[in-house]
């Protein structure tokens, strides 16, 4: 499936001779990582960060910043994505996680806004004007300023994530975390230590989005502070609930409903988010388990009436 | 110096205020329902709009804003019953995306009406002016503001905690299978209580128009606000969304007026120029860090629950 994926999609849009087709792909699978690698906290920990935008801005910043001291290196770009998305999230989640339910929401967001402000102060870093990428990131041959080497970058990243978070959702840890979200007491009188799980979960989920924002970097060839802001963070969070949080492949429907409509419906008309606002409160009220949900449900429906 | 001092903290003072009533809407859906509305603050929106339509077409200040808070109340009737009140049993999330469809199709009936462009309206007549206040001179809209807020809040407390209908609100928050056998009406009170709220956001976003532009969008940045307001007073607590909104609004307002001056003692003006006002805007929010992870139920938290 990865691999037709990866021959598929970029033979279809040169096809039809539509390279920024190409473009759309690659946005889908970058922000699919970074909801897969929410839907960690979201799914698996029941935990809501609002602030998970700053990941993804740490790792675009990671690759503009060292553009300007000359390093196109992508290796060096991608581990300084994680090591400084890795520290951040090493000091934040241990306070974060002191709270939960709506208060996790809003810690979250606080400090993602907070470095959404410090890079604004940042003249240095083009403060609220963003910077353009001074050239692209290197990866040995491979140069990420081409379109469709991103893509296929983007897309074996996103395969592999996935795999992983799959993985990871039917190991201990992640029946322990799944239980946790339902009765944190009553888990931990087990003997599991839910906290540093939490606690190791949030930094993971925060090196994978830093990742993505790097991808993201080199998709958009420019880096703004607004990726920390609120809106970017309301995004992701709706990418996974929108797909469905309960499975590894919700956030990848999410993510191809939400920025295919974001993409194609300007184009039918100027006021598309009327009834785009509309269907997402229709979706809520039928879909209980997000988009895939409703697409898994209608398969049996469809055997019954066969039958 | 004095009388700057004294200017931005009735400034902040009267922000603070407005964060309050923002709040309290949110705050008493959000602890007594138990329901996110996010498009709180397209409800503050929608008041604007009305009321600036209202004046425009020729009505006086004062009745405009009546008007503009009762459409709004029967907006927020018509959400609850056709789409909130299928929500209350399920998820927060489900609340935060469904409310959150609510605001994208609200802006877009706004530009649909109203054009992208925003609207101004002026103050009523006699507020226009600036009055002299012991020596210096201070709009009197934004006093007219404070005291219109301050005489509403003073309202409310009363109706919740004086009222029959707010013993019902309280006790329906808590034992809605008792309050109902007890043969109130629980799912028209839950009809009035979120209309109560919109009727709130929509008193603000009137009172907030004269001072802004009143534009499509503008219930976003506000919702946010309101929402750390209501982390830091804690949830469903009247009076904690009154202390935290105005702690929230003196320090967010002093410090856009003052850290800027006081950087600059220590270091260039270039430097003090960028770094005071995004200091000033991190302030609400590095005081909500630290309220959450020292004091996680918020400074005055609601009690009885």
């Amino acid at each position: 499936m990865i691999l037709s994926t990866c021959v598929l999609v970029p033979t279809v849009c040169f096809w039809f001779d539509a390279p920024h087709l190409v473009t759309l792909a690659t946005r889908i699978a970058i922000l699919s990582i970074a909801a897969i690698s929410l839907n960690l906290l979201i799914g698996t920990c029941g935990l809501v960060s609002f602030g998970h935008g700053m990941y993804l801005a740490i790792g675009a910043y990671s690759v503009s910043i060292l553009q300007t001291t000359g390093v196109d290196n992508g290796f060096a770009h991608f581990s300084a994505a994680t090591v400084v998305a890795g520290i951040a999230a090493a000091l934040i989640g241990p306070l974060a996680l002191r709270t939960s339910g709506i208060a996790f929401i809003m810690v979250t967001l606080a400090f993602a806004q907070m470095f959404f402000y410090l890079m604004i102060s940042l003249r240095v870093f083009g403060g609220d004007d963003g910077m353009s990428l001074a050239g692209h990131s290197l990866l040995g041959p491979l140069d990420l300023g081409n379109r469709l080497g991103l893509f296929e970058v983007s897309v074996l990243l996103l395969a592999a994530i996935t795999a992983l978070s799959q993985l990871f959702n039917r190991s201990t840890a992640g029946y322990a975390l799944r239980a946790a979200r339902q009765n944190v007491r009553r888990a931990e009188s087990l003997g599991l230590d839910i906290h540093r799980l939490r606690r190791i979960v949030y930094v993971v989920s925060a090196v994978l989005t830093a990742d993505a924002g790097s991808l993201f970097a080199n998709l958009n060839s420019y880096v703004s502070p607004s990726y920390s802001a609120w809106p970017m963070s309301g995004d992701l969070i709706l990418i996974v609930v929108l797909g469905g949080m309960g499975s590894v492949f919700g956030p990848i429907v999410g993510a191809i409903f939400l920025l295919s409509v974001e993409s194609f419906a300007p184009g039918l008309s100027e006021h598309w988010m009327l009834p785009y606002g509309i269907a997402i409160v229709w979706i809520v009220m039928t879909a209980r388990h997000g988009l895939l949900g409703a697409l898994l449900a209608l398969r049996p429906a469809g055997k019954e009436r066969r039958q | 110096m004095t009388t700057l001092i004294i200017t931005q903290v009735l400034n902040g003072l009267q922000f603070g205020l407005m964060l309050f009533l923002i709040a309290t809407g949110l705050t008493l859906i959000l602890g007594i329902m138990d329901f996110v509305n996010l498009a709180h603050g397209s409800l503050y929106m929608m008041g604007a709009y009305a009321t600036a339509t209202l004046v425009a077409k020729g009505m006086g200040f004062f009745p405009a804003l009546l008007g503009g808070v009762l459409a709004t109340f029967a907006v927020g009737v018509v959400i609850e019953v056709v789409v909130v009140r299928k929500l209350y049993r399920r998820d927060h999330l489900d609340h935060v995306l469904a409310t959150f469809g609510i605001i994208l199709a609200f802006n877009e009936v706004v530009r649909i009406i109203w054009g992208p462009v925003g609207l101004t309206f002026d103050p009523p007549e006699q507020f226009a002016d600036s009055v002299d206040l012991l020596g210096f001179t201070y709009p009197a809209y934004r006093l007219l503001v404070i005291g219109m807020i301050s005489l509403v809040g003073a309202g409310l407390w009363w109706l919740v905690t004086r009222t029959r209908i707010g013993m019902q609100i309280r006790a329906g928050a808590t034992h809605p299978e008792i309050v109902s056998a007890l043969g109130v009406n629980i799912r028209a009170l839950k009809t009035t209580l979120f209309a109560l709220g919109a009727a709130l956001a929509a008193f603000s976003g009137a009172l907030i128009g004269p001072l802004r532009s009143v534009q499509p969008g503008m219930g976003e940045e506000v919702l946010i606000q309101a929402l750390v307001v209501i982390i830091v007073g804690g949830i469903g607590a009247i009076r904690g969304a009154l202390v935290a909104g105005i702690l929230l609004g003196l320090l967010d307002t002093l410090g856009r007026a003052f850290l800027p001056l006081m950087i600059s003692r220590f270091a260039n003006p270039e430097v003090a120029q960028a770094v005071g006002p995004a200091l000033a805007s991190m302030m609400i929010y590095l005081t909500m860090a630290l309220v959450l992870v020292f004091k996680p139920a918020g400074l005055l938290p609601a009690t009885g629950k």
